[in-house]
């Protein structure tokens, strides 16, 4: 029975795949067709809007079209029925949960972001030094390949508790009791919980800032730093005045897709504590608010909320962007 | 590789020269190898314990395996059997194919060409439009979630691969196309217009010259969307709903930390299985996800 | 074979930039047109034109006596070869070549036997199955070449082709463009910046300058009658020596007089000069025309004059000699090698006054 039906949904799911791939490209082939038809002046017009239209469509529809009606519904009541003012965003900036849930991203932004960076800094110099630098880097890099939901399996396990007396199967309990002290419940103690979580998180994307980290480091050139080698400077001071200046672009870009990630983290929390004992953060008080209270209207705040945090980023990346294009 | 010992012809290295570079490079090692150690741990922790008795996971920690006598007898794959078919994440694993693939492809194709007219077509509003599309980067996916859902719901959608296809298709398009478009305009100027001048139409110039020729950020950023999709737990949570016919391996994952939450024997296996596919791409294909990567970019 | 009109072509960029300005043109079946001029000229820009890479902002450009504005690229008819040769780096040499019939729709036993007899006509029928990467520069030129004899087009139009070879596989490579041209017999349009190249392989010449067409000639009436300053001193290496001037009479004989320099007018030209008398002028003559009087040759109408040597420069089959004159005007002039000229010797030169070129100063148009 069992395999009857997954050999359907095989079949079903390779149609749909075909259908699915084969489907967007004769969509493209057949307009590109009907437009052949036209006189040239035209065609060239009317072509580039072939092409576009189907990006420009799911883009309106998913991002463009959405982010102005949450901006809208974020005014309204929870069924979205009435205007109700500001007190939406009233209530996301003064309920005593949204505020915890703003006190943790707080602390995740700095903590993720300086450590991640700053770790993967001095991976990417150090494992510029050794022989064995692929297989070490692929092992860092590692976790990014791994689901939100599975990392925090794998770190449930690690900071797994069982009552004093018992054996510690969690990892680090099992160093806590090693060294003579009592197991922590890591995830229900309310002053580590929170670090515990962002621990994960730190997990994760250290190998992304190394990576970057490690091929800007590649790309200083050799004679900058023969040179000042020649000019006196030991291993540190090169670190500080030639290394990191010179990749000071690949910082900021690191530093700030993190902190965008970050910003918007929501998985982590949802899976390890359900956002339960203080640690909810604002993507999941918005989870919450949608699904678990069906408030439309707070729950829109928050993501708009969310939106005006990444505006700045945004920005900085267009100017990035605008920059590049005249460099061009 | 120290400054030490290239100081001094090779030749003329003696043991303690030898031991000197030891001694200079062994904080390096230390460092290096404690970290790796360090990351690889907790993968390594779940992957052993998730092939040992169930009882004998919650009785002794994984590392004891590793006191001798060493009996390989304690490893079985009665885990996997039951977390694949008793608790339907063989038909989750299915589900996270059916949804990847089309998830993958669509955004592919659609973003391919939107770069190709984005590079190299003459058409108002090129610049501005691409603008845009560098600004919706970041737009946190929250901000889509109510309105798309409620749209989803009275047009029949949510619950289904389609509408699940449809959004990861829009959430990735962005990227996909700042992307391709930056790799595709920096194919030559001249290759473009000998082909048009050999007699190619735009289709066939984009089929037969800038599709093969961007192969290198095509598949960056199918590496990236495949990972993107397969990985997603948001955009399933929300789309798919409470339907356990269509959740792919993220969802019952979390359902499974929900309901049994002590029985690392299930939790162990699925979060491997989980994780198995990508880690199969990332490993086969970390090249160009890395190249995806340094192509700079903030994912919204 | 296509005869090809420019008529009133002028193209402005959206930026306001008028690269080509009210060009008329035509171009006969089977010749070898060469489009010369210094960089930003408006050459390239006309090739481009004609191939349909860039739309024609006024004006109308034919092909056989069609009109082909609208056309895009494919519908013309021609064959480009691009200065870097635009190989499709992922298709081998022979894919590179047969892809225009590819498109066509040519029969697959008809493409294999184009494609081998071109490159057995450019010496590459070993290289078919190589990409792009794996050839030398000289033979990615032959490939680029080949891709556009194929298609047996009405047109080859070749944006500066070689100037991405070295010195030594330029001239041979220039011979070889020359034979094809005759081979085929078909219209050829060349742009180049590089005058000898125009020399050497044009069956015409069009100068152009500032998005405005100088002069069509042949190759050598372009050199020995320039119609102005800029092709007078384009055209040439090295330039042609120009001295601000005017015409004084005395007596019956009419006098240049150009600074330190007086030279007599020559019988023949003197009456159609009459009109000219007392304008600002300019006087030019070649250096080739400025000889050693030791080794000046017969047949000559010589009249010498003292000058500085200060630079002297030995090329082997001739001199190039940098002179001042009295007033510190500075001239080149190619002697005889067996010249015995130092640098710092104040010594007699000959100008040949059967070959000089006199222009209007204002309008830079030759007189004569």
């Amino acid at each position: 029975m069992q395999d009857t039906a997954n050999l359907i949904r095989l079949l079903t799911a390779i149609a749909a795949i075909v259908l699915g791939s084969g489907g967007i490209i004769a969509l493209f082939y057949g307009a590109n067709w009907l437009v052949n038809g036209l006189p040239y002046g035209l065609r060239s017009r009317v072509l580039p809007w072939v092409y576009m239209t189907p990006a420009l469509a799911v883009l309106a529809a998913f991002l463009i079209l959405p982010t102005i009606r949450t901006l809208i519904i974020s005014f309204m009541d929870r069924r979205s029925e009435a205007f109700v003012g500001l007190d939406n965003y009233i209530f996301a900036v003064t309920n005593s949960a949204m505020l915890i849930a703003f006190r943790n991203n707080l602390l995740w932004l700095v903590l993720v972001t300086s450590i991640s960076v700053s770790l993967g800094l001095v991976i990417a110099v150090l494992v510029d030094r050794v022989p064995y630098e692929p297989l070490a880097k692929a092992l860092i890099f590692l976790p990014m390949a791994i689901s939100f939901v599975g990392a925090s399996v794998i770190w449930r396990f690690v900071y797994a508790y069982q009552p004093p007396g018992f054996e510690q199967i969690g990892l680090l309990n099992a160093i806590v009791v090693a060294l003579g002290f009592e197991p922590v419940g890591w995830l229900v103690n309310r002053t580590v919980n929170n670090f515990a979580l962002i621990v994960i998180m730190i997990w994760l994307q250290t190998g992304f800032a190394m990576v970057l980290l490690s091929s800007a480091v590649k790309g200083i050139p050799q004679d900058v730093i023969e040179a000042a080698r020649i000019d006196g400077a030991n291993e540190f001071q090169i670190f500080w005045r030639i290394t990191i200046p010179m990749i000071n672009s690949t910082i900021v870009v690191v530093s700030t897709t993190i902190i965008v990630l970050v910003l918007k983290v929501f998985d982590i929390v949802f899976v390890m504590t359900g956002g339960n004992l203080d640690t909810d953060v604002i993507a999941s008080r918005m989870i919450k608010e949608m699904f678990n209270f069906r408030n439309f209207g707070r729950g829109s705040a928050i993501a708009v909320i969310l939106l005006l945090a990444v505006i700045p980023v945004m920005v900085a990346n267009i100017r990035r962007f605008q920059q590049q294009e005249v460099n061009r | 590789m120290s400054s030490v010992s290239k100081k001094r012809p090779a030749q003329a290295r003696t043991r303690l020269d030898r031991l000197e570079t030891l001694l200079t490079t062994a904080p390096v090692h230390v460092v290096v190898i404690a970290i790796a150690l360090l990351w690889t741990l907790p993968t390594a922790g779940l992957l052993i314990s998730s092939f040992r008795q169930p009882d004998a996971l919650l009785t002794s920690g994984w590392w004891s395996v590793f006191v001798p006598p060493f009996d390989p007898a304690q490893f079985h794959l009665g885990n996997y059997m039951n977390v694949l078919t008793r608790q339907g994440m063989g038909q989750a694993f299915l589900n996270s194919l059916i949804i990847t693939i089309p998830a993958t492809v669509m955004p592919i194709a659609i973003a391919t060409f939107a770069a190709y007219a984005l590079a190299w077509m003459q058409f108002p509003g090129r610049q501005l439009l691409f603008v845009v599309i560098v600004g919706l980067l970041v737009v946190p996916l929250q901000m889509t979630l109510i309105p798309v859902l409620r749209a989803y719901n009275s047009l029949g959608l949510s619950g289904t691969f389609l509408g699940v296809w449809l959004a990861h298709t829009g959430y990735g398009m962005p990227l996909g196309i700042y992307l391709l478009r930056n790799y595709i305009g920096t194919l030559p100027r001249d290759l473009i217009e000998a082909a048009a001048v050999d007699g190619a139409s735009h289709l066939k110039i984009f089929t037969r010259i800038v599709v093969p020729l961007s192969t290198p950020a095509i598949a960056s950023f199918a590496v990236f969307q495949f990972l993107w999709v397969w990985n997603d737990l948001l955009v399933a949570l929300v789309y798919l709903g409470g339907n356990q016919n269509v959740a792919p391996v993220t969802l019952v994952l979390r359902n499974l930390v929900g309901d049994r939450g002590q029985d690392w024997h299930l939790l162990t296996a699925g979060a491997f299985i989980s994780m198995v596919v990508p880690l199969v791409v990332f490993l086969g294909l970390q090249r160009y996800f890395v190249r995806g990567l340094l192509a700079g970019s903030v994912k919204g | 074979m296509a005869h090809i009109v420019f008529e009133r072509v002028t193209k402005q960029y959206e930026n306001g930039f008028v690269a080509v300005k009210d060009l008329n043109l035509a171009i006969e079946a089977d010749e070898f047109l060469v489009l010369v001029g210094p960089s930003g000229c408006g050459k390239t820009t006309c090739l481009r034109m004609l191939a349909g890479l860039e739309p024609i902002s006024q004006g109308s450009i034919y092909i056989d006596g069609q009109r082909i504005n609208e056309r895009s690229p494919r519908e013309r008819d021609i064959a480009m070869v691009f200065q870097s040769y635009a190989l499709y780096p992922h298709m081998s040499v022979f894919d590179n070549m047969a892809f225009s019939l590819q498109l066509q729709g040519t029969p697959k036993a008809d493409i294999q036997q184009r494609v081998q007899a071109a490159a057995t006509q450019l010496g590459i029928e070993g290289l078919l199955d190589r990409k792009p990467k794996q050839l030398s520069g000289g033979q990615r030129q032959r490939v680029a070449v080949g891709r556009a004899i194929v298609r047996n087009p009405a047109a080859f139009l070749m944006d500066e082709p070689l100037s991405n070879l070295d010195a030594k596989l330029r001239v041979q490579a220039r011979a070889e463009l020359s034979k094809l041209h005759k081979k085929l017999g078909t219209t050829f349009v060349y742009v180049t910046h590089d005058q000898v190249e125009a020399m050497t392989m044009g069956s015409r010449i069009a100068v152009m300058n500032q998005g405005i067409l100088q002069q069509v000639d042949t190759p050598q009436n372009l050199y020995n009658h320039p119609n102005n300053m800029f092709v007078a001193g384009f055209m040439g290496s090295p330039a042609m020596n120009f001295f601000q001037a005017s015409l004084k009479p005395d007596g019956d004989q009419l006098w240049i007089e150009a600074g330190a320099l007086r030279l007599p007018v020559p019988a023949s030209v003197q009456a159609s000069l009459q009109p000219d008398l007392g304008q600002s002028l300019v006087f030019g003559i070649r250096p080739e025309n400025i000889y050693d009087p030791q080794f000046a040759p017969p047949g000559i109408h010589p009249i010498d004059l003292e000058a500085t040597v200060s630079v002297v420069e030995m090329m082997g089959h001739e001199m190039i000699v940098y002179l001042s004159l009295v007033d510190g005007h500075e001239f080149l002039a190619r002697i005889d090698p067996r010249s015995r000229f130092q640098p710092g010797e104040t010594v007699r030169v000959s100008f040949d006054m059967n070959r000089f070129h006199l222009f209007d100063r204002a309008s830079e148009q030759a007189l004569v």
